[in-house]
């Protein structure tokens, strides 16, 4: 019970910007239903993926993973239709085909950010204790879980800012040569991040610790997951749709920046 | 410190990340080229009737503008005109990205089949 409470206040807290963005509504229904239900399906493995992460308690197998992902999920749908009941988002004039566009689009997010509180909102000794736990385990934490670390960070980002019109405008307002600046100092922050995670009081073989050897393995491959998971956001939300590959290409630099940073936060938080 | 930390990095971590090189300097380069590519045109805009449906409400015309040029067109207004002028409509299309497409609808109250003619009158 206290977890879906906990639930509910992570959706709230990390989803209301979503909540309150007009486009975030409009695309709820504008989007293609396809593409929706392509999203609401890629969400629940990587949720399960990240409740396994995070979780609302320490997890040991898969049955548990996945019921804290739907807990989520439940806890954001609940928390999407209230708050856009609330803000007369949705109301008597509402269609069922735009109510579950807007409601089911908001729960993906909010279910991210449910699952995200976990590793946040931790209040009791007790959950201190878990939260050192965890913070070991991270330590050790495996390459995959490290790249699916920042896949959830690159998509939580990336979905706060690609509805909104001004990656279209910033997009058309950019040169190459500004393009070009953006991906080398997206570059420069996600190693930076990087860098001092991997750098602060961990014993690894010298080999391990080489500037090349992270700097490809996390930061060069961390920013192309972030511009792929850029790249797959434009294209559920449309924004790829008879479009040049050079436009294209502009739009996914622009969110590649958010989606960077939030790859390379994600794997100091969870 | 861990036996597990003393083993060599994976070849599989090597593979991700040989490929995350190779995505990033894709994308720079095609960047590169962009940019070295020359002076940029300005928006070219054509635009064309796709098809007329009738519905009781009158008649949609859907018609497509295509930008052949390499900078972007804001607020493009789209205008139609069926018979030279004796009916007038018009759409605005927010963006239209360079060498893409975006499809728009006029609204008519008599049959434009054969009779429309349009074209952009403006952007920004």
């Amino acid at each position: 019970m206290r977890g879906l409470a906990r639930a509910c206040a992570g959706a709230l807290i990390f989803s209301l910007p979503l909540f309150m963005t007009m486009e975030m509504w409009v695309l709820g229904h504008a989007m293609s239903p396809f593409r929706l239900a392509l999203l609401v399906a890629l969400a629940l493995p990587m949720l399960v993926g990240l409740s396994h992460l995070v979780g609302f308690e320490p997890t040991v197998e898969l049955v548990q993973d996945g019921v804290d992902a739907l807990v989520a999920l439940a806890a954001a749908f609940l928390i999407s239709i209230m708050v856009l009941l609330l803000l007369h988002v949705l109301g008597a004039g509402t269609s069922l085909r735009e109510a579950t566009g807007s409601v089911g689009l908001l729960a993906v997010a909010g279910a991210v950010g449910a699952l995200l509180a976990q590793s946040q909102l931790h209040a009791s000794p007790e959950q201190e204790r878990r939260e050192q736990q965890k913070r070991d385990r991270r330590i050790k934490a495996s390459y995959p879980s490290q790249l699916l670390s920042m896949l959830v960070g690159a998509l939580f980002l990336s979905i706060n800012v690609a509805p909104t019109d001004e990656v279209v405008l910033l997009a058309a307002r950019m040169s190459p040569w500004h393009s070009i600046g953006l991906v080398l100092v997206s570059l420069a922050i996600m190693h930076g991040f990087v860098y001092s995670l991997e750098f602060k009081g961990h014993h690894r073989r010298p080999e391990e610790m080489t500037l090349t050897s992270i700097a490809l393995r996390f930061s060069v491959a961390g920013y192309a997951l972030a511009l792929l998971t850029s790249l797959l956001v434009l294209w559920l939300f449309g924004r790829t749709d008879d479009t040049s590959l050079a436009f294209v290409l502009s739009e996914v630099v622009v969110l590649g920046f958010p989606a960077a940073v939030g790859a390379a936060a994600a794997r100091l938080i969870l | 410190m861990s036996a597990r930390k003393s083993q060599p990095i994976p070849t599989a971590e090597w593979v991700v990340a040989a490929l995350g090189l190779s995505l990033t300097l894709a994308l720079l380069g095609f960047l590169l080229r962009s940019a070295l590519n020359g002076p940029r045109r300005p928006p070219d805009i054509s635009v064309a009737v796709d098809s007329v449906v009738h519905q009781s409400s009158g008649w949609l015309a859907f018609v497509t503008a295509a930008n052949a040029g390499d900078a972007t067109a804001a607020d493009v207004t789209l205008e139609g005109a069926i018979d030279g002028g004796s009916q007038r409509s018009s759409v605005v299309l927010d963006y239209l990205p360079p060498l893409s497409s975006r499809s728009a609808v006029l609204l008519f109250s008599s049959d434009p089949t054969g009779r429309l003619s349009v074209r952009a009158t403006g952007f920004r």
